[in-house]
């Protein structure tokens, strides 16, 4: 049990920050999916993929808006987001690029946000998102592009400034 | 000109491919994942919460169990107990009841012991008191100190008998049995 928790809590946490964007709803969901899973452990057909069910729990949980009443709008990207002074370097300049990237996928619409997460994070493959999102493959690879595009207009001016810098 | 478009195009797909790699990167990156760690309390709550329903289960396993075995035990009891079971059962058929009422009580004994008994000296004796709704026969017994009676209901107790019997048997069907 408690291995189930150590392993997976923070996957679950980081998702349920994605898809909720608030640290204290994503507590809430991700104790509520921890729990759950639990509770249903007996229906975990592959153990292997307790990672991409509990993924799935999750999803389902916020859908069902069990946490739509909370009144919490805090922003991951408000509590991350970076302060570009200029003139930093090295790993605090890596850490904001870091936030900034962060930010800017928390500002994509859900679908985008949650198929870039379990992609590009998770490194789930395109079929596995699609399974626990509950959608087509197809609509995984159409928000997928559409976000990874998004992703690079936000991105790009920091990503010149920074080989810019480095190439002077 | 074509070439030259060729070579932009293919230039702005490497810039684009080298960007989206680095926002992978970034994306999948330690510090990303130190920035979006899970806090200690919520390790701590679901472990807590994870206990508490285990706990919870436990105790009512254990009261299923205790329950199941005192049902058990119950029904064992029921069954083995040698006091009279209730008219109409399977079991009140088989037992020897008898009917006391205060009004003209009829005794019976030893009406007709079986010939080969008395041939080795034992005397069977047997007492009875009767309401109607019986017909006793006493029978033979080898132990002295045992007598064994033979009752048959009368119409009126058989019929009565026979309507608690199908009722029985409907209330055991809906409760599952």
């Amino acid at each position: 049990m408690e291995e189930l928790v150590a392993a997976h809590a923070d996957a679950v946490y980081r998702y349920a920050l994605r898809i909720t964007r608030s640290r204290q709803q994503a507590e809430d969901l991700t104790q509520e999916t921890l729990l759950r899973g639990w509770q249903r452990r007996g229906k975990l057909r592959e153990p292997a993929a307790v990672r991409v069910w509990l993924l799935r729990i999750a999803t389902n949980l916020h859908r069902d808006g069990l946490r739509a009443a909370r009144g919490d709008v805090q922003l991951v990207a408000e509590a991350t987001s970076p302060s570009f002074g200029g003139g930093v370097e090295g790993r605090m300049e890596q850490r904001e690029c870091v936030a900034r990237a962060l930010a800017a996928l928390d500002e994509l619409p859900q679908r985008q946000r949650q198929v870039m997460h379990l992609v590009t994070i998770e490194q789930l493959s395109q079929e596995t998102a699609a399974e626990v999102l509950e959608i087509s493959v197809e609509a995984v690879k159409a928000s997928l592009s559409l976000g990874r595009r998004a992703m690079r207009e936000k991105l790009k001016d920091i990503y010149d400034d920074v080989y810019g810098t480095r190439r002077d | 000109m074509n070439h030259d478009g060729t070579t932009n195009t293919t230039a702005e797909r490497e810039d684009a491919s080298d960007l989206q790699q680095w926002i992978d990167g970034l994306l999948r990156s330690s510090d990303a994942a130190e920035l979006e760690a899970a806090p200690a309390t919520t390790h701590a709550a679901a472990t807590s919460a994870i206990k508490q329903l285990r706990r919870y289960r436990k105790r009512r396993q254990a009261l299923a169990v205790f329950a199941s075995a005192a049902a058990i035990a119950a029904i064992a009891t029921w069954f083995i107990s040698p006091l009279p079971r209730r008219e109409g059962t399977e079991e009140g058929l088989k037992t020897p009841l008898v009917h006391r009422t205060p009004e003209a009580p009829t005794t019976i004994e030893n009406p007709s012991p079986s010939p080969s008994l008395q041939g080795r000296g034992i005397n069977v004796v047997a007492r009875f008191e009767s309401n109607g709704e019986t017909i006793a026969i006493p029978l033979a017994s080898d132990d002295p100190q045992v007598s064994i009676v033979q009752l048959y209901p009368t119409t009126t107790t058989e019929r009565r008998w026979r309507r608690e019997s199908t009722l029985y048997a409907r209330h055991s069907g809906q409760d599952g049995g």
